[in-house]
């Protein structure tokens, strides 16, 4: 590939080089890359991006943080109400709001406080959350206003609001919401309940001339030229596909009008919502794009309504949910909150891995009923995306469309539902020709809705570029946390929308939803001469010699093989390559990483599913997200990246869909096997943080009953030891961290010809092979994994010829 | 817990004895028959005592000719279930010279102490009355209220000033010189150089209930002021037992009582175990720390300690499995007191919100306090709503993990070798230092050997013998 260097492309090298040794921003990087296809020369052009607000471009911690701040807030003047026993909140001067998940009133606070505040911490008896302006953004497109979050949270918390909280949330709202773009009819309406707004919004000339003027003045149509027509829309009673009557907001507040028991201004806040009256002017459908940036720039947002019913400008697609499709408690909550008023918002759905995203997705699929577009982050999930869609709606299997590298494409792809992947959409390089054809049609069609999977992994510019050339009415995005290190997630919420529901961990563990886990860290203790070199070592070895620390791959062995005894499965994850190699060999098991071929792991993982010789894999973190692995109930983590409180959670999920296995405290387990004194003891912390924060609590393991005196484990020897660390020291560094190389651009690049790949010169030399290894597979063992589809990477060339 | 620690639990002993029991404990016999002739004192003591001793003597109270006659073993074991438990009971009655033991051959029997018997079935049959002489010319009168909220307050200034947080502790509300001397005096506080600092045993005297604490205090402070003379305890012991009958809100005359009491009185005020209007005032009001002082000693139940602390700030607590400590308490103290091991964050009014953090806990392990005082303290207050009422295991785990932590440097002191003249010298020497295991770090480029203190005699003489310069 030619090389263009860009200035945003040197930033962001030399960031990630900046990052390498100790930031966590790298893990977002390396994410990224993989969502996008580790396209060294990936470049968006300045006209596909979308603006963004000022509000974004400020990072969170400046906006409103505490966690800096270590002097003690008092807020102990603030007045404690007489009947404070039974209110379940306090709001201090901060912003950070604790509720007592023990009070009576504790559901129907949840339910408002993860509306109008980020949920910060939620274990089992105090939960804690924080307002922010993004919170209140999310507050505010799904129907709240200002003054009823004001008056809700006064009645629920135990003291007076702190006066400055009530600043914060009259400012942070202002101008947020006020306006709205609705396309009902084929018509692209702006609405807002306040004629102030729409004339501050047309003295812009861009918006004054996208207008579309009457020429003869209806009814309804004030003298200025604005429609007026009154809201009726909070009444709608509507039911999503397969569901039940969505519950709108307003329901939320009266019901816990009706559970605080305060007659005071009920009746005028009721008032306030219902009979308002809406303002609108219609813009030109080729100008909604100008409009929507514009609108940004000044500061009102305008919020996406999509009134699916009313549109007959799109043929609907006929699918429907299927009978069997039950729809859980909270993902109907949250599709409630989508359809709120009886139109689809575009919003971001926030469920823990293996609570059911998929089917949140197809049930919101086939409640709009429009052309549906999919995107995920890789091959795999594509084909599970699919499947899903063929498990849960009407639509059989080779009715949903896949555009996407290998197997067959073009086949159905515009049959209603299509599949792909975000880095076929937003590549912006050389195509074939085929397949340039098709990425045109699908630019040029009218999308009812496109869903967003794993929405926190792609990186912002890529969704501007997605969002930009694809039109799509409704945007959904769904993800298990809604977390970044490099805090770019702000983003989020102005290109796809607001987050329109989180459920809460530990609420969907009790009720049964996702498997309970025993979160375990492992302390492993650094073998006396691995610590001797770990002091003297560059970084890149560092993280080898404790990822191959002998008491760690002992307590790994250990641990595999007690579980397959209990006909456990089991995932180890590896983010060093070599390590992975080095475990896969002397555990005799599978392994899929980067270079992994789509069909080798689809094999791989059917094996781990249905044979039950297979009790073992070995993921890299290409099996980070996406990969559906329902039968695992084991994770080993050996070796992690930085402190990346995302990749715990995800990796995590990957054990949460709830096991049948009734009659035991613990159904699941998660071990991180940590070397102590090294730099992982640091990290570590950092990584469950996330976890800790949903109720999850890591117990300690310092030693294992029984380990010492298991002799036929590895490395019970010194000389085994030193040889171990012999071959650690003589590994490849560049063997060790993982270039992700994504299936979809390795077709591409067939087609553009050259193909360039890092090395080191050692490498290159030869050096490389002289390195000593000790190989005893026996010719069986070869067999076998050959049988599992584990031959090591293959040629280009014949990779090709096996996929065909 | 340590040895010089009572305050925490004690395996299988189950009762604790309180302060005032361990004080009479190291008293002489003679002394003790002397404080029995008081009615006060006995049924003070009666109190005092743990439920397994009151028990066995209440059951030898009223056998028929326990006076004249010698109690057999086997009575008064038998209404113990183990042996354990009935060994508990006695050791500690003997100890206290209320029951003596006598052992005729292998026959062995106890007798009461017949001035402790006689008065404590008076006492069970008729009231008591404070043997004060009632003020009642004085013109002063405090309310009810008043007192209470002086003592409180005078006790309150005492722990605080042990804590040490309150940077605004001006003179008006810091505790006289007298209690400041004590503190120090038994080691509660300890002068580091950058002023005085709580220690290990003063934490664990703030664990310890409010009356528990006071007795300590007391004791020390009376010790002090009787300049070690036994009578003037023993007055002093006395008067406080009487005070425990007195009626709240009346003063008595100071003039009527004993030399001891007179003298141990400004110690008593800056205890807040009595008011007096003024130093000069004749009257005293007893407060009602003052007069519930000795009737809550030694109880040491947990559920009698949340009751009685009530007075001074309760404060319940939620430790979460992320290490957030939520303390339901409107007590600045008992916020103080936390944050000498928590990370505090926010305050309300009635709660404290703070983060259990390695630094925070390293600091108090600096100060001397133990992970397992702290842990301690948490599950004292953790509230009902936890599971098991005790702080979540991962986080009194890692909490000792931190403490561990501390502990992994050793020190071991050893001899330098250096400017060994040539490579094979130095091998020599090492290889024979590594030999008798003496070898604590070598290097051979710097040819430089540090060898453990014991063995350095052995190595220079084999260098000499060796004749290696």
């Amino acid at each position: 590939m030619v090389s263009t260097d860009q200035p945003e492309r040197k930033r962001a090298r030399r960031l990630s080089k900046l990052a390498a040794n100790s930031s966590d921003d790298a893990y977002e990087k390396e994410q990224e890359a993989e969502a996008v296809g580790s396209d060294p020369e990936y470049t968006v052009g300045d006209d596909d991006i979308l603006p963004m607000p000022k509000q974004a471009m400020v990072p969170i911690e400046q906006q409103i943080d505490a966690e800096v701040d270590y002097d003690m807030l008092d807020s102990s003047s603030l007045e404690l109400k007489k009947d404070h026993e039974s209110r379940p909140v306090w709001v201090s001067a901060d912003g950070r709001i604790i509720l007592e998940t023990f009070s009576s009133v504790y559901k129907e606070a949840y339910d408002f406080l993860v509306a109008i505040a980020e949920p910060v911490s939620r274990p089992e008896l105090v939960h804690e959350y924080r307002l922010t302006p993004y919170s209140l953004y999310a507050a505010v497109s799904v129907g709240l206003e200002a003054d009823n979050i004001i008056s809700v949270l006064t009645k629920l918390c135990k003291t007076t609001l702190p006066p400055n909280i009530v600043d914060f949330i009259r400012d942070s709202t202002k101008t947020y919401g006020k306006a709205k773009l609705v396309l009902q009819k084929g018509k692209y309406l702006v609405q807002s309940a306040d004629t102030e707004v729409l004339k501050t919004l047309l003295s812009n000339k861009i918006i004054r001339a996208a207008r579309i003027v009457k020429s003869n003045p209806g009814d309804g149509e004030k003298e200025d030229g604005l429609m007026s027509t009154v809201n009726t829309e909070q009444d709608a009673k509507f039911t999503f596909a397969g569901g039940e009557t969505a519950v709108n907001d307003q329901t939320t507040l009266n019901a816990l009008q009706k559970a605080l028991d305060d007659d005071e201004d009920e009746e005028e806040s009721r008032q306030t919502l219902n009979d308002k009256k809406i303002f609108s002017f219609e813009v030109a459908g080729e100008q909604v794009e100008h409009v929507k940036r514009v609108c940004i720039e000044l500061d009102y947002p305008l919020m996406e309504e999509y009134d699916f019913r009313n549109d007959s400008l799109n043929k609907s697609v006929d699918m429907d949910l299927k009978p069997i499709a039950k729809i859980r408690p909270y993902q109907e909550k949250s599709l409630a909150k989508m359809f709120g008023n009886g139109r689809a918002r575009s919003g971001v759905i926030v469920l823990p891995c293996g609570a059911g995203k998929s089917l949140t997705g197809v049930t919101a699929a086939c409640t709009i009923r429009k052309p549906t577009l999919c995107l995920c982050t890789s091959s795999v999930s594509v084909e599970q995306w699919r499947y899903q869609f063929s498990l849960w709606s009407t639509k059989p299997r080779d009715q949903v469309g896949r555009f996407a590298a290998g197997g067959e494409k073009g086949k159905n792809i515009f049959s209603g539902v299509l599949v792909t992947t975000y880095s076929m959409i937003a590549h912006s390089g050389k195509r074939a020709v085929e397949t340039q054809k098709m990425l045109d049609k699908i630019k040029d069609t009218e999308w009812g809705l496109i869903l967003l999977d794993e929405v926190h992994v792609v990186p912002a510019n890529m969704f501007r570029k997605v969002l930009g050339v694809i039109k799509a009415h409704c945007k959904l995005g769904l993800t298990a946390t809604l977390l970044r290190e490099d805090q770019k997630i702000g983003d989020i919420n102005f290109l796809i929308g607001p987050k329109l529901y989180e459920a809460n961990w530990l609420d969907l563990q009790r009720a049964g939803y996702l498997a309970t886990v025993h979160c375990a860290e492992v302390w492993c203790p650094m073998t006396g001469e691995f610590y001797r070199e770990y002091l003297t070592q560059t970084p890149a070895k560092r993280k080898l010699l404790y990822a191959m620390n002998p008491n760690k791959f002992r307590m790994c062995q250990y641990l595999v093989r007690y579980h397959s005894a209990k006909k456990d499965k089991i995932i180890i994850f590896s983010d060093n390559i070599f390590a992975l190699k080095q475990y896969a060999i002397r555990l005799n098991a599978p392994f899929i990483y980067g270079p992994t071929t789509q069909k080798e792991r689809m094999r791989v993982l059917h094996h781990f599913q249905t044979n039950s010789e297979v009790n073992c894999i070995l993921l890299s973190k290409v099996g980070d997200t996406s990969i559906d692995i329902p039968e695992a109930n084991v994770l080993i983590q050996v070796s992690s990246h930085f402190g990346s409180r995302r990749q715990e959670a995800q990796r995590l999920g990957r054990i949460l869909r709830p096991k049948p296995r009734a009659g035991q405290n613990f159904n699941a387990f998660f071990y991180s096997l940590v070397s102590t004194d090294t730099q992982e003891m640091f990290y570590s912390q950092k990584r469950q943080q996330f976890l800790v924060d949903q109720g999850y609590s890591f117990k300690i393991i310092t030693q294992l009953e029984g380990m010492d005196r298991d002799e036929t484990l590895d490395f019970g020897t010194k000389e085994k030891q030193l040889l171990l660390l012999q071959q650690v020291l003589a590994a490849d560094e560049g063997e060790a961290s993982e270039r992700i190389v994504d299936e979809d651009l390795d077709r591409m690049q067939t087609v553009s010809g050259a193909r360039r790949a890092t090395g080191s010169l050692a490498a290159l030399s030869g050096a490389k092979g002289m390195s000593y290894r000790e190989v005893n597979r026996g010719p069986e063992v070869l067999e076998d994994r050959k049988r599992l589809g584990i031959v090591s990477k293959r040629h280009a060339l014949f990779r090709k010829r096996d996929n065909k | 817990m340590g040895s010089e620690s009572r305050g925490g639990s004690r395996e299988g002993g189950g009762q604790l004895p309180g302060p005032i029991v361990e004080e009479l404990l190291g008293w002489e016999s003679k002394e003790l028959r002397l404080l029995y002739k008081s009615r006060f004192a006995v049924c003070g003591l009666l109190r005092a005592i743990p439920p397994a001793c009151r028990h066995l003597l209440m059951r030898l109270l009223y056998l028929p000719n326990s006076d004249s006659s010698p109690i057999p073993y086997d009575v008064a074991r038998a209404s113990f279930e183990s042996d354990r438990s009935y060994q508990t009971a006695s050791t500690q009655l003997l100890d206290l010279r209320i029951m003596e033991r006598e052992a005729i051959g292998s026959v062995i029997s106890f007798t009461l102490n017949a001035a402790f018997a006689e008065n404590l079935r008076k006492s069970i049959s008729m009231d008591l009355e404070a043997p004060f002489q009632r003020a009642d010319g004085s013109s002063e009168s405090v309310s009810e209220e008043q007192l209470e909220s002086f003592g409180q307050k005078k006790w309150e200034s005492v722990l605080h000033f042990l804590v040490g947080m309150d940077p605004n502790s001006t003179s008006t509300t810091k505790p006289p010189k007298a209690i400041i001397k004590a503190l120090r005096r038994i080691n509660l506080l300890n002068d580091t150089g950058e002023g005085l600092k709580i220690t290990s045993k003063g934490f664990q005297f703030l664990l310890r209930d409010p009356y528990s604490q006071v007795w300590v205090l007391l004791l020390e402070l009376v010790n002090s002021v009787s300049n070690g003379s036994i009578k003037a305890k023993r007055e002093v012991l006395q008067f406080l037992f009487e005070m425990n009958y007195s009626e709240p809100g009346v003063g008595y005359n100071i003039s009527d009582l004993k030399d001891g009491p007179v003298e141990a009185m400004e110690a008593l005020v800056a205890l807040g175990l009595v008011y007096k209007s003024s130093r000069q005032s004749n009257t005293f009001f007893p407060t009602k720390v003052g007069r519930r002082l000795v009737a809550n000693t030694g109880s040491g139940g947990r559920t009698d300690e949340k009751n009685v602390s009530a007075s001074l700030g309760t404060c319940e607590i939620i430790v979460e499995t992320n290490f957030r400590l939520y303390a339901y308490t409107t007590s600045k103290l008992q916020v103080d007191l936390i944050s000498m091991f928590v990370h505090m964050r926010t305050r309300l009014p009635n709660l404290a919100v703070g983060h259990i953090t390695n630094e925070s806990v390293r600091m108090a392990l600096r100060n001397g306090i133990s992970a397992e005082q702290i842990i301690a303290y948490l599950n004292a207050h953790a509230s009902s709503r936890c599971r098991s009422e005790r702080i979540p295991s991962n986080v009194s785990q890692m909490i000792r993990l931190w403490e561990a932590e501390k502990d992994r440097v050793k020190t071991k002191s050893g001899v330098l070798f250096d400017k060994f003249e040539t490579e094979e010298a130095f091998d020599m020497v090492e290889k024979y230092a590594f030999e008798m295991d003496a070898k604590l770090w070598s290097s051979r480029i710097l040819k430089t050997l540090v060898v453990a203190d014991g063995a350095a005699d052995q190595v220079k003489t084999f260098i000499k013998s060796n004749r290696i310069a």
